[in-house]
C-alpha cells in the first residue's frame, strides 16, 4: 500500500476502465473498438492548497505522491483541519457489476443487438443514419491517508442513433438514445425507436416557423430534465457559492424559490447515466432534496464546499475521468412527479407550445433550451409541429411560474454528450421528471 | 502499410478560487495507436499509457479481421514538422505568473475571479512505414478566468482570457483594465433595433456552417447547402477556410489521415461562393466530392468525419470604423432552426463605439438568418485588436436586437 506523508492529507484514486465502441453508418460497420486502460489521480492537501497529479504509470504512484508531498507545506494540525475531519472513511469492496459485466459479453452479441434496429431506419425519408453502441465499465479503487480502502464499480451501456431526414424540400435531423447500467435492456428498444421515427417523419413533413413571443409552455420529461438541470441544477452546485456572500444570501436554505408543489431532487443512487456508488473523494452517494414543495432545502457538495457552508456531505464530488480532480457535479437530477394528468394540464391551454425533444440547453441567469421537436398547443390540444430556435427564461422567476406538474414521470439516460462544466466535458448525468407547464417563457 | 499516431500531453494547471491559487495540477499522459492497412481493410489498436509498440501492432493486425474497409489511396510519404519553442513560460514558474496576474486582479475588489490557467506542452506525431513523419510540437498558455460581480447573484458574469505563446502581463493588464472598467459601467440598450454585432472568434456563426458543410451531409442531400454548391450564397467578401494552421489553432497541421494542405488551409467558401464541404478520404470517395483532408476522431478511432476547425479570412481593416456596435462576451444556448433562422439570448455584452469599449449592457436577444448574417448583413472579419490571444480575428455582422 502507499506510504502517505505525515502531516499532510493524501488520497489516490485508480480507475480500471474497459470500454467498447461500435459504429455503423447506413448499416455498414465503420468503427469497432474494445480497449482497457488504467489511470490514477493523486491528491495532496496541506490545509491551504491542493496538489494534484494524473498519471497512467501505475508503477510510479508512490513517487508521484512523494513529489506532490514535497511541493506541499507540512501541517502538524492537518488532521484537525475541518475538511480533512469531514472526509468519510470507507473500507469496503462493493462490486455491483461483477456478475453482469459488459466485459463478459462477446462483441459480436453487442453488434447483433445494434444491427437488429437497422430496419427501423431503412426508409425513404431517411437519407443517412449513424448507429453507435457504447459501453464502459470502471472499477475504482480509492485509498486515503485517513484510512479509506474502497473498491467499487460503475457501468454504462447504451445505443445512440442519429438520422438525417429529407422529405421533399424539408430537412431535419434527430438523435435517439437510451442508456442503462446493464446490457439486457438494450435488446428491447424497437418500439421506442419506431415511435420516435414516426414522430420525426411527421415533424419534418409539417413543421412551420414559430411566431416569436411569450407563450405558456409544456415541457416533456426530457425537456423538464434539461430545464431542471440548466435552470436550477447548476445553481445548486455549491462551489459557485463558496465565498460569494450575495449568492449565499440569494439562495439561503428555507427560502421560497419555486411554486408550491415543485420538488427537485438529485440522487446518485438512481441507476442510469448519473449513477454513482461513491463519489470521487470516497463519499457515499446520497439523495439530496434540493427544493421541497417550493422551498430551498439543500444543495450539492464536495467535502470542501460542505465544510465552507457548514452543511452535510452529499456525495457530489465527481471527476470526468482519471485525468481530473473531483468538483461539484450533479448525478441524476429531476423534478418529482405531481398529481395531475398530462392531458388535463394541456387541455387548459388556449394558445401555447409543447416542447417534446431538445438538442441542448444552457444555464446562467437566463437559461436556454434549444428544442428539436416542438408543437403548437391550440384550444387544449397538441397540433402543428413548429421550428423553434431557442426557448429562454429567467432562472430566478421561472421556477415560480410552474403551475402544472403531471403524474406521468420518466427518468432518462443517454450515451453521447453529457454535462459540461468548465474544462470537464462531458460527464454522464441522468435527468428527467414529469410533464410541467410553465406560465410564460420566451420562444424564438 | 503501418501508421503510428501518438499524443504526448504534458500540462501544469493552476486552479484559482476567488482570486487565490487553490490548487496545482500536473499531468503527463501518453496516448497512441497503431493502424495496419492491408488488402483494403484497416485494423487499429490503441493504448493509454506506456505500451509495447510491437504488441500494439500485432493487435492492430489481428483487428483487420473485423472487416472495416479502407480502400483509399494513401498519401505519398512526407516529412514536415511544426516545432514551436516561442513560449518561455516553464511548468515550474506558472504558479508565479498566475500570482502576478492575481495581484493585478485583486485591485478590483468588486469582482472575484476563478478557474484555471494551464500551460500545455503537446507533441503529436503521425508516422508511417513508408517514411511519413509529421510532427507537431508546441507549448502555450491557456488562461480562462470567470469573473463574478460580488454584488450580483449570478453563477458568473464574464470571462477574462488569453491563449498564446507570448504572454505579456503588461498587455494583459492594459487590455483588461479597459474591460474591467467597462464591467463597472452600466449602459442602457441603444435605441436601434439593428446593430453591428462583434463576435469574438465567431463560434456562433460557425456553429451552423460546420454542421451544413459536412461533406457527408452534403453528399447525402441532407444539408441546407446541398443545392448551393458553386453558388453565390454569401457576401462577396466572405471567405471561409478549413483551417489547420498550427500557429493560430494550437493544433496539428495534419488531419487524422496524415494529410497536409497547402498553407494548412482549404477554402470551403470563397468570395461568398460555396466551393465544397469538408471531407475525409472515405466521404470524398463515396460522394465524389473534393478531398479536403478533414478526417477527425479519437486517437485510436478509424478516421471519421465530424467537427473541423473553420476560420473566416480577414477581409476588412479598421474595426473602429464600424462605429457603434455590440461586442458579445457571452451568448450561450442559442441555435439555428433546420432552415437557418438563428436566435440567442445575450447574457453579457459591451457597447462598443469607434474603438472604445463603453460599458456593459443589460441582457437582450439577437436574431437573424444564416443567409442574412453572412450575406447582406455581413460587415467583415477583422484582425482582433483585443488582447485575448497572440493572433485572432473578430467577425462582425448586423443582427436584430430585441
Amino acid at each position: 500500500m502507499y506510504k502517505f506523508r505525515k502531516n499532510l492529507y493524501s488520497d489516490v484514486r485508480i480507475e480500471d476502465v474497459f470500454e467498447t465502441t461500435i459504429g455503423y453508418r447506413n448499416a455498414k460497420l465503420e468503427q469497432q473498438k474494445v480497449r482497457s486502460y488504467k489511470g490514477a489521480f493523486i491528491r495532496v492537501f496541506d490545509g491551504d492548497k491542493w496538489y494534484y497529479a494524473a498519471t497512467t504509470d501505475l508503477n510510479n504512484i508512490q513517487s508521484e505522491l512523494d513529489v506532490l508531498s514535497d511541493m506541499a507545506n507540512p501541517n502538524e494540525t492537518i488532521d484537525e483541519h475541518p475538511v480533512v475531519k469531514a472526509f468519510e472513511v470507507h473500507k469496503k469492496e462493493q462490486l455491483m457489476f461483477k456478475d453482469n459485466s459488459v466485459k463478459d459479453i462477446p462483441v459480436e452479441e453487442k453488434k447483433q443487438v445494434l444491427s437488429s434496429y437497422f430496419d427501423i431506419f431503412d426508409r425513404e425519408e431517411i437519407v443517412q443514419t449513424t448507429y453507435a453502441y457504447v459501453d464502459k465499465k470502471v472499477v475504482k479503487s480509492f485509498y486515503s491517508s485517513k484510512g479509506s480502502d474502497l473498491v467499487f464499480d460503475n457501468q454504462t451501456t447504451g445505443i445512440g442513433i442519429r438520422s438525417q431526414f429529407l422529405i421533399g424540400e424539408e430537412k431535419g435531423s434527430e438523435s435517439f438514445s437510451k442508456a442503462f447500467t446493464t446490457f439486457d435492456p438494450l435488446k428491447s428498444l424497437g418500439e421506442y425507436f419506431r415511435e420516435e421515427v414516426e414522430k420525426q417523419v411527421d415533424y419534418v413533413k409539417h413543421a412551420e416557423n414559430v411566431e416569436a413571443g411569450e407563450y405558456t409552455v409544456v415541457l416533456s420529461p426530457m425537456a423538464t430534465g434539461v430545464f431542471t438541470h440548466e435552470s436550477f441544477g447548476h445553481k445548486s452546485e455549491s462551489d459557485f457559492m463558496v465565498g460569494d456572500e450575495t449568492m449565499a444570501k440569494e439562495w439561503t436554505l428555507g427560502k421560497k424559490v419555486a411554486a408550491n408543489g415543485v420538488t427537485i431532487v438529485d440522487d446518485g443512487n438512481e441507476l442510469g447515466s448519473g449513477f454513482v456508488q461513491y463519489d470521487d473523494e470516497g463519499t457515499k452517494a446520497r439523495k439530496t432534496m434540493i427544493i421541497t414543495d417550493g422551498e430551498l432545502t439543500g444543495r450539492l457538495h464536495s467535502t470542501s464546499t460542505a465544510v465552507a457552508l457548514n452543511e452535510s456531505l452529499t456525495g457530489n464530488a465527481r471527476a470526468m475521468n482519471f485525468e481530473f480532480e473531483p468538483i461539484v457535479r450533479m448525478t441524476t437530477t429531476y423534478i418529482d412527479k405531481g398529481t395531475r394528468k398530462k392531458d388535463d394540464i394541456i387541455s387548459e391551454i388556449k394558445n401555447g407550445i409543447f416542447i417534446d425533444t431538445i438538442r441542448h440547453g444552457s444555464g446562467m441567469t437566463t437559461f436556454t433550451i434549444a428544442p428539436n421537436r416542438a408543437y403548437k398547443i391550440e384550444d387544449g390540444k397538441i397540433t402543428t409541429p413548429l421550428k423553434v430556435s431557442v426557448v429562454t427564461g429567467n432562472v430566478f422567476s421561472t421556477l415560480d411560474e410552474i403551475d402544472g406538474i403531471s403524474e406521468e414521470f420518466d427518468l432518462l439516460s443517454f450515451v453521447g454528450g453529457g454535462c459540461g462544466k468548465m474544462e470537464q466535458f462531458p460527464l454522464p448525468v441522468g435527468f428527467g421528471g414529469p410533464f410541467i407547464r410553465v406560465k410564460k417563457l420566451n420562444v424564438q | 502499410m503501418k501508421q503510428h499516431y501518438k499524443i504526448h500531453s504534458k500540462e501544469t494547471t493552476v486552479r484559482v478560487l476567488n482570486t487565490e491559487v487553490s490548487a496545482v495540477r500536473k499531468k503527463d499522459i501518453v496516448k497512441q495507436a497503431v493502424r495496419v492497412i492491408e488488402d483494403d481493410k484497416i485494423g487499429i489498436a490503441g493504448a493509454i499509457g506506456d505500451c509495447d509498440l510491437e504488441t500494439l501492432e500485432n493487435q492492430a493486425r489481428d483487428n483487420i479481421s473485423i472487416g472495416i474497409p479502407y480502400p483509399y489511396t494513401l498519401n505519398e510519404p512526407q516529412k514536415e514538422g511544426f516545432i514551436n519553442k516561442d513560449c518561455s513560460l516553464s511548468h515550474e514558474s506558472l504558479k508565479d505568473t498566475v500570482e502576478d496576474v492575481l495581484d493585478f486582479l485583486k485591485t478590483y475588489d468588486e469582482f472575484d475571479f476563478s478557474e484555471v490557467a494551464k500551460l500545455v506542452e503537446d507533441r503529436i506525431s503521425f508516422t508511417d512505414s513508408q517514411g511519413t513523419e509529421l510532427i507537431y510540437e508546441d507549448k502555450y498558455l491557456e488562461l480562462g478566468f470567470i469573473l463574478k460581480e460580488k454584488a450580483l447573484a449570478n453563477l458568473f458574469d464574464g470571462f477574462l482570457m488569453y491563449n498564446g505563446r507570448s504572454f505579456d502581463l503588461e498587455k494583459f493588464k492594459s487590455f483588461n483594465k479597459e474591460i474591467l472598467k467597462a464591467y463597472s459601467t452600466k449602459v442602457d440598450m441603444p435605441e436601434e433595433k439593428e446593430l453591428p454585432v462583434i463576435f469574438m472568434g465567431g463560434d456562433a456563426l460557425k456553429m451552423k456552417l460546420v454542421q451544413e458543410l459536412n461533406g457527408e451531409k452534403i453528399g447525402s442531400k441532407a444539408s441546407l447547402f446541398t443545392d448551393k454548391i458553386g453558388q453565390q450564397a454569401f457576401n462577396k467578401k466572405l471567405t471561409l477556410l478549413q483551417d489547420f494552421n498550427p500557429v493560430t489553432g494550437f493544433r496539428p497541421f495534419f488531419d487524422k489521415e496524415g494529410t497536409v494542405n497547402e498553407n494548412y488551409t482549404y477554402s470551403l467558401i470563397e468570395d461568398g461562393v460555396i466551393k465544397s464541404g469538408f471531407t475525409s478520404k472515405k466521404i470524398a470517395d463515396e460522394f465524389k466530392l473534393p478531398y479536403t483532408g478533414a478526417a477527425s476522431g479519437g486517437f485510436d478511432d478509424v478516421p471519421t468525419l465530424g467537427y473541423t476547425n473553420l476560420s473566416f479570412k480577414t477581409d476588412t481593416e479598421n474595426l473602429e470604423s464600424i462605429g457603434k456596435a455590440i461586442m458579445i462576451v457571452i451568448a450561450s444556448g442559442g441555435d439555428y432552426t433546420s432552415d437557418g433562422s438563428y436566435a440567442s439570448p445575450v447574457q453579457k455584452a459591451f457597447l462598443y463605439d469607434s474603438g472604445k469599449i463603453v460599458g456593459v449592457l443589460p441582457e437582450f436577444q439577437i436574431s437573424s438568418h444564416i443567409y442574412d448574417m453572412l450575406g447582406n448583413d455581413y460587415v467583415g472579419t477583422f484582425d482582433s485588436p483585443f488582447y485575448t490571444s497572440d493572433q485572432s480575428t473578430v467577425t462582425v455582422c448586423k443582427m436584430k436586437i430585441d
